[in-house]
């Protein structure tokens, strides 16, 4: 058979012994064929002489196969092969020789490209050749394997590479039948036509979608957990570095917010919101079936607070190619979390990247990107400083002196000089706007390139990417630059192989961020702060300083840092699947997941702070080693309509993290940077750390289906960790799921309004173990923050000390979850979604119990407290037009998360504000209300306040219970109690609930478009209704007597309350003569909303036959618009992170500016 | 096919065999910490934890600094809330509860560690005598900082909390107007006299390195604890003792006690060594702003000398060159901070010279006690008890010569008060913004009356600062400071 290759295009049946090989032959052939010959073109010159006696057909043909080249495909059951007969032929072609043999017959041939004749009944070979290419009625993309059956019959090819078909018919009523896995099957009579060009239509039904949950597969249509699942194509093109960024507003349950925009910032995902208080709330990120820990590596400020400025927060999961993602799923509800048991309380992010695929396929992706900043405060001209310096101060002077409005010091008394005179003022123009010096146009430039193949039993993904984006304010940006090789290898029928590999390299340019003030100011502070009334350079050429408040450095002498992380991650896994008997799966694996961060930082002596030191040096590197592996074993049975597929496995992870970090100062030359630290002579400064986590665990799933009507799912997992305290090394995790297809049962088959409808309910209890290396005692040389280091004579020494209690009993947080789910789908198809319900009770809580004050350490953790969380989701799709030129679709999807407390540590009553409901939301905003300005001449409203004019005046709106004695009266807990009336003072009662930090709703909703060879899709998420301390409002426009203190304000400082602008409606801010502890800073807490156009791509297929390639362009528009009632800032980046019990920290203060995005992009197929 | 069944069953058993070896016990593993179980095996780890006791010392000089100085007639801050502070509008937790909520525990982790120390039985008696005259230094001296600022605290003495900590131990403090109260009152002391004494015995005069505890720092501390407690003749006693040492002496330049050219001079008791950068401190930048543009450093714009109390001085007084209240800027104009605007409420205390290798942390060693204040203790505790005398008077000039001024003569002073009052005042010019004016008008009985001048909200009882709200509500067995009513 050895020439048979290359040849065979279409096989026809000749009988039972030999379909197996050619069926086999002509499979594997007619997917790498990309020749289109046709048998009946095919020249023959060859002559033959033969002569032959009585033989058989048979045997002539054997004689003619010892002659030439030609090879006979024939069914020996023919009668005709066994016929005898007599023949001589001199010098004949074999067509003579084979039509003089077969004359008078009901036998036929054809010769075959490759020198290789068929022999056949005239009927089946009596045959057309229909011709054709089956493309994407979407994409318009070609289809490679889609078979093609003629009905009826058993004969069929499969499409290759380019989607292209041949097949042959013999009757012209024959009907072609086009099947391919996820698309709807068409079938078409021939009648007649030879070009039969098929667009198969996705099937948007999809119910045989395959949803990777964990450890393993299942049908859509068996899930019984909530899931939410988003396919690659379904993730636009916008050019981002994230997958996480993409994923924003598609999936429901799911609240993702972009903590900075810096490049590569970080974002933050919470799935079905944040029931821990202070274990930490990120989901757990599964990449190809590797637990990954995706703390941000680098730590901020360095070991020790030894790096200077941040560097802003980053979202580790960068380092993944989003171009490599087949898929996303959200774990959500307990029932599809229990099998990652102690760390899956936060949900879990699956993401799978892509395989290989039989051909070649080689894609490039380009795009190129531009930003601009979409908004941002606007601070003061250089005029409107010096002259709302000149009032302030004024304002300021009379406040101090006593003097009108402000006291009764007569006026005459008064002589104030203004700082800048009106000739000043006037000649002062705009000054320097800061803000713009030190941002700039963004640009991104993105290129990927991914060669897919596959042939015979190995397949193989494999791509490369380059990312280079400068950011929009100076000195930030980031490149990046990754691989990846996934290989699936059959061995044989038993045994597979599997790897799944990707290594990235990122390049950060680091600006100095972060919300430090004062001195501690980062480069958008610095720009914000500082008087426009300074040049960039002095007169000397060296950076302008500020007179007023010297410690704020110029904001351009930032762009003479030099920061950067270089980021490098190696991410494997090899797995080997064992399939000893029929429908078991053997699965062990191994991973190893390599991630290293090392930042250097030099200040220069052209900057404030370098200067000041003489230049300052760091290095801090920081490295994270995973180790896992992994063997489950899934064995699947089906018994009539009983199928039952159970799951065990072991799993053991490892993870090691350490780091280094030292700082030099004192450098005679800024030549060095940080690159030779040695140089500095100062003694420079180190410090590392190293710390191991280690997690062992078995689990099992079991999952029954009857009739896939009834659904069934048992999951448990036992969890042992070297983080829990040493009384409880393990914990179980089990949790049970029921499905009901209701649209199976009988009683509905008469409807046609659903095609499914299912509902889901489940109960659960997973695990947080994001508890730290908080259960063991330690001696260290650090004691409740403070370093043990002491300096006698001249040498520093390091101390030792107890610096944690241990406690043996610490443990995991445990989280039930119930969830009630249902899916539907109505009209063929047309319109699908999903509503879910879920109630989460957290308990064991992580809580840092402050311990008794004379205590050598300041606390110790425990499990005490619980919390409990409820809410909805829901997602709505709707494929409004599907026809072969218009396809139009909208989803819609929503969700809403309540967190309350339930039970709280005793102590943390006791240290809670008397205002605070035991049982009140995790997130909640207590503070006074805003009523009005105090004006001149105003009475003063009440009886404890004095209010200055200008002041705002918060409303008084309760009381505190007293006694006759005057005292107080306390409840149970020890709190004080409330009366609900007024009483002309204002204090502590009259702090009122404002609302949550969270969103009363969280919603995406977008829509897709193809018309003929254009598409459109446009999606859009917002939030409703969450609450935000806005510390900008505080430093940018509150604080007023700042701007004479030498910082700059916003343009809304313009309306401030004087005596020269009684409307004002921004209040007075001076601080020592208005009182501070009644909420005069009221207004700087804000309920927001927001809804944004998160991006537009409008798209356009060039046909093949133009260009000879596919080729698709396309436009993408991000963040284009965002409607907000938050006017000057982002609403997202805004928003306040690590909330805990006691405080908030780390506002958007200063926050990276967001920007819009205008990409171009192209994609070629070849 | 039997390659196949080999590699099957091959990779079965090893994946099993993994499974029994990879886990262990699941003990953590501690890399840059050590377990208790593993400390205190020999000497380094002793020291390591007598430097970390000296550790607690290391940033206590702000709170020493405010603590010492806030509601004074010399002093001024006008950060966020220390305003109010200085004029005594005091609640549970202001910036002056730092000092308990540091040295309460510090109490403990000492004593717990000479509970160690005493048990340890590789140390040479030397050695153990001196580590745990250096810890009883350290106890007493927070014992007694404490005492200064919130009179007797609750602190962790018995061997029984020391050794087996237990969270639901509540100490007691009882009020202090009761009998209790003046029994616990009078205990507290005891313990630290007990302690420097102890201390004092252990310990040599000279330290084996700067900065670490000696006799003359013991000593010292027992002498400023009976002039707090008014026990004039113990502490007439001590100071002799110190002055017997011989190895203190006054500097002949006031202006160049705190240079970095003269650290370690003879006129230091008890300093804390400082370098630049690593461990240094901020004196300077604390007091500086940003117009005094002849420096580089870090200004912050905090600790302020009032005028009025610069103003006291006499005119040729050398000490007073320290405070700058004019100066001519790099541009040369003349800034005058009484004038130039609504910030410069005080002049600068410069006593630390500049450290050109610093910025923010300078590395001048902080000075804790001088010999200077040895000197006027005892002028003071021998007109406490003799009346004005000429060992006074003499020892007054030796400070007031050094400052570029006349004697003082013992005929015009008719009193002990009258001397008292010259002694309060010279004390003020020597020692502004060192630490001790509370300490020392509190003694004369004047700091309430002083305040009183400036502000109507100080009463009686702000001699004392509250405990804080911390400590006071997660233990209702510490009654609060008389006056106060949270």
């Amino acid at each position: 058979m050895k020439k048979t290759h290359y040849s065979v295009r279409t096989y026809i049946i000749f009988g039972r012994k030999k379909l197996l090989l050619v069926m086999k032959t002509s499979l594997v052939i007619s997917l790498f064929c990309t020749l289109a010959i046709s048998a009946n073109t095919f020249p023959q010159s060859e002559s033959l002489c033969l002569v032959a006696e009585k033989s058989t057909v048979k045997d002539i043909f054997k004689l003619i196969e010892a002659q030439c080249n030609y090879r006979f495909f024939y069914n020996d059951e023919l009668s005709d092969i066994n016929r005898v007969v007599s023949l001589t032929m001199q010098e004949s072609k074999i067509n003579d020789v084979l039509n003089r043999l077969f004359e008078n017959t009901e036998i036929t041939y054809t010769i075959l490209a490759n020198d290789l004749i068929v022999i056949a009944p005239k009927r089946s070979l009596q045959q057309q050749i229909i011709t054709g290419i089956i493309t994407d009625a979407n994409t318009g993309e070609a289809i490679p394997g889609v078979n093609i059956l003629i009905k009826g019959t058993l004969q069929g090819v499969v499409s290759d590479v380019n989607g292209k078909f041949s097949i042959s018919v013999d009757k012209t009523d024959a009907i072609l039948i086009f099947s391919y896995i996820g698309y709807v099957t068409e079938e078409i009579t021939v009648s007649g036509k030879t070009q039969i060009d098929v667009k198969l239509i996705m099937d948007i039904t999809a119910l045989e979608e395959v949803i990777v949950i964990g450890y393993g597969g299942a049908k859509k249509s068996d899930l019984t957990g909530a899931i939410s699942s988003i396919k690659s194509d379904e993730l636009s093109t916008i050019a981002s570095t994230s997958i996480t960024q993409m994923m924003q507003g598609k999936l429901s349950g799911v609240m993702i917010t972009q903590e900075s925009s810096q490049p590569g910032g970080g974002l933050k995902i919470l799935v079905r919101g944040q029931a821990s208080t202070n274990a930490d709330n990120q989901p757990l990120y599964v990449i190809d079936g590797f637990p990954i820990t995706n703390d941000q590596i680098e730590t901020n400020d360095g070991i020790l607070g030894i790096m200077k400025y941040s560097s802003g927060s980053r979202n580790p999961i960068n380092s993944i190619n989003p171009n490599d993602i087949e898929s996303i799923e959200v774990l959500k509800d307990a029932s599809s979390t229990a099998i990652y048991g102690a760390r899956a309380s936060n949900g879990v992010v699956l993401i799978t990247t892509k395989s290989g695929k039989q051909g070649v396929n080689v894609t490039y992706d380009g795009k190129y990107s531009f930003q601009k900043i979409a908004r941002y405060e606007e601070m003061l001209t250089a005029e409107e400083y010096m002259r709302y310096f000149n009032i302030q101060r004024e304002m300021f002077t009379r406040a101090t002196r006593g003097i009108y409005p402000f006291g009764s010091t007569p006026e005459e008394d008064f002589v104030f000089n203004p700082t800048f005179s009106e000739e000043e003022i006037l000649e002062a123009e705009d000054g320097t706007n800061w803000f713009d010096i030190i941002t700039r146009q963004g640009m991104i430039s993105d290129h990927n390139l991914s060669v897919v193949g596959g042939k015979d039993n190995t397949r193989i993904f494999s791509s490369v990417n380059y990312y280079d984006q400068k950011g929009v304010v100076i000195n930030s940006g980031l490149q990046r630059a990754s691989g990846r090789v996934n290989i699936d290898q059959k061995i044989s029928d038993k045994l597979n192989f599997g790897m799944r590999l990707t290594g990235s390299r990122i390049q950060n340019n680091n600006a100095a961020l972060g919300a430090g003030v004062w001195e501690q100011v980062g480069v958008i502070g610095s720009a914000l702060g500082f008087p426009p009334i300074y040049p960039v350079y002095d007169t000397l050429g060296v950076y302008s300083e500020n007179k007023y408040y010297g410690n704020n450095p110029n904001p351009v002498s930032f762009k003479e840092i030099k920061d950067n992380t270089l980021e490098n991650r190696l991410l494997t896994t090899m797995f080997l699947e064992i399939k000893p008997i029929e429908g078991l799966v053997i699965r062990p694996s191994i991973g190893f997941d390599n991630f290293t961060s090392d930042r250097t930082q030099y200040l220069p002596n052209t900057f404030k702070y370098g200067a000041s030191v003489h230049g300052r040096a760091t290095r801090g590197y920081n490295n994270s080693q995973n180790y896992l592996f992994e063997t489950t074993a899934n064995y699947t049975k089906s018994i009539n309509n009983h199928n039952i597929s159970a799951l065990g496995g072991y799993s053991y992870q490892k993870i090691i993290r350490d780091g280094f970090s030292s700082y030099a100062t004192n450098f005679f030359s800024d030549a060095f940077g940080a690159n030779s630290l040695q140089t500095g002579s100062s003694e420079p400064l180190v410090s590392s750390y190293k710390n191991q986590t280690v997690f062992a665990s078995y689990f099992a799933r079991v999952f029954y289906s009857y009739n896939s009507k009834y659904l069934l799912t048992l999951t448990g997992r036992l969890d042992g960790s070297d983080r829990f305290g040493v009384n409880n090394k393990y914990g179980f995790f089990p949790a049970v799921a029921f499905g009901w297809n209701i649209a199976k049962e009988p009683f509905m088959s008469n409807q046609k309004l659903f095609d499914m409808i299912k509902l889901r309910l489940s109960v659960g209890q997973t695990g947080n173990s994001n508890i730290g290396g908080n259960a063991f005692a330690y001696y260290g040389t650090n004691i409740n923050g403070s370093g043990t280091i002491f300096q006698f004579d001249d040498v520093i020494y390091s101390g030792m000390g107890k610096t944690q209690q241990e406690n043996p009993n610490l443990k995991w947080e445990t989280t039930t979850e119930y969830n009630a789910g249902l899916d539907f789908e109505l009209w063929k198809g047309r319109v699908s979604g999903s509503i879910e319900v879920f109630q989460k009770h957290v308990s064991d809580l992580l809580y840092r119990q402050v311990l008794q004050v004379y205590q050598q350490v300041n606390s110790i953790y425990m499990n005490v407290g619980k919390t409990k969380s409820h809410g909805y989701e829901f997602s709505l799709n709707a494929n409004i037009l599907s026809t072969s030129k218009l396809n139009w679709s909208v989803y819609l999807n929503g969700s809403r998360y309540i967190d309350r407390w339930v039970e709280r540590a005793p102590e943390a009553i006791a240290n809670l504000d008397d205002n605070i409901a035991l049982n009140d939301y995790l997130r909640p905003v207590y503070y006074w209300k805003a009523d009005h300005i105090f004006q001149i001449g105003e009475e003063q409203p009440y009886s404890n306040v004095n209010y200055l004019p200008g002041t705002l005046v918060t409303k008084d709106l309760d009381s505190w219970m007293i006694n006759e004695e005057g005292n107080y009266i306390y409840d149970s807990n020890g709190r004080r109690i409330k009366t609900g009336i007024p009483d002309g003072r204002i204090d502590d009662a009259d702090k009122t609930f404002l609302g949550t930090r969270d969103p009363k709703l969280i919603y995406g909703f977008g829509s897709n478009i193809t018309y003929k060879n254009f598409d459109l899709s446009i999606s859009f998420n917002g939030m409703l209704n969450y609450w935000i301390e806005d510390e900008n409002f505080n430093f940018n426009v509150l604080r007023t007597e700042d701007i004479f203190g030498g910082f700059n304000k916003s343009k809304r400082f313009m309306d401030t309350w004087t005596i020269y602008n009684q409307d004002g409606k921004i209040p007075l801010s001076i601080k020592n003569f208005i009182p501070q502890e009644v909420g005069t800073d009221a207004l700087k807490f804000n309920k927001i909303s927001y809804l944004r156009l998160k991006n537009i791509t409008i798209g356009y297929n060039i046909p093949k036959r133009i260009l000879g390639t596919n080729l698709r362009v396309y436009f993408d528009g991000s963040n284009l618009l965002t409607i907000s009632n938050l006017k000057f800032m982002d609403p997202e980046t805004i928003l306040w992170r690590d909330v805990s019990q006691y405080s908030s920290s780390s506002s958007g203060l200063y926050s990276y500016p967001s920007y819009r995005s205008y990409t171009f992009g192209l994609t070629v197929k070849f | 096919m039997k390659n196949l069944k080999r590699i099957t069953r091959a990779f079965i058993l090893g994946a099993m065999s993994l499974i029994f070896s990879c886990e262990g016990d699941l003990g953590p593993v501690i890399y840059d910490s050590i377990a208790p179980s593993n400390f205190f095996k020999t000497r380094e780890d002793v020291n390591a934890s007598v430097t970390a006791i000296y550790s607690e010392f290391s940033w206590d000089y702000e709170n020493r600094i405010y603590n010492g100085e806030i509601g004074t007639d010399e002093y001024r801050n006008n950060w966020g809330g220390a305003d109010q502070e200085n004029n005594f509008e005091w609640n549970g937790d202001g910036s002056y509860s730092s000092m308990y909520l540091q040295k309460v525990p510090a109490v403990t982790r000492a004593g717990a560690l000479l509970k160690v120390i005493e048990g340890i039985d590789f140390l040479s008696d030397a050695e153990k005598n001196r580590f745990i005259g250096e810890v009883k230094t350290a106890r007493a001296i927070h014992m007694f900082d404490l005492l200064n600022s919130y009179g007797p605290c609750p602190v962790i003495l018995d061997d029984e909390n020391l050794l087996n900590p237990d969270n639901s131990y509540k100490p007691e403090r009882p009020d202090l107007n009761t009998p209790e109260g003046q029994e616990f009152y009078a205990a507290y002391v005891d313990q630290i006299e007990t302690d420097l004494i102890d201390a004092a015995q252990l310990l040599n005069s000279k330290p084996p390195n700067f900065g670490r505890f000696n006799k003359g720092i013991a000593l010292t501390i027992l002498m400023k604890l009976y002039m707090h407690q008014k026990e004039f003749e113990k502490a007439e006693q001590i100071s002799s003792q110190i002055i017997n040492l011989g190895i203190y002496e006054l500097e002949d330049d006031y202006s160049t006690i705190w240079s970095i050219e003269n650290e370690m001079n003879k006129e230091i008791i008890w300093a804390l060594p400082r370098t630049s950068n690593t461990l240094g401190q901020t004196f300077r930048s604390r007091t500086l702003y940003s117009p005094y543009d002849l420096t580089k450093e870090d200004k912050w714009n905090g600790d302020k000398v009032r005028f009025e109390f610069y103003d006291s001085f006499e005119s040729n007084d050398v000490r007073k060159d320290k405070i700058i209240v004019q100066f001519t800027n790099s541009k040369g104009e003349l800034i005058d901070m009484r004038t130039e605007g609504t910030d410069f409420y005080g002049g600068f205390n410069l006593k630390y010279d500049q450290d050109p290798d610093a910025v923010m942390m300078n590395g001048i060693d902080v000075i804790y006690l001088r010999y200077a204040d040895v000197i006027l203790c005892r002028a003071e505790a021998l007109n406490e008890t003799l009346g004005p005398n000429q060992e006074s008077i003499d020892l007054i000039n030796q400070i007031r010569n050094r400052a570029g001024l006349s004697d003082i003569l013992l005929s015009n002073f008719h009193s002990k008060d009258e001397l008292n009052e010259h002694i309060l005042a010279e004390r003020g010019w020597e020692f502004y913004m060192e630490g001790l004016r509370r300490e020392d008008l509190i003694r004369h009985n004047k700091y309430i009356e002083r305040a009183g001048e400036r502000t109507a909200s100080v009463q009686e009882f702000h001699i004392l600062y509250p405990i804080p709200k911390i400590a006071y509500y997660e233990n209702h067995s510490i009654a609060q400071n008389p006056g106060y009513d949270f």
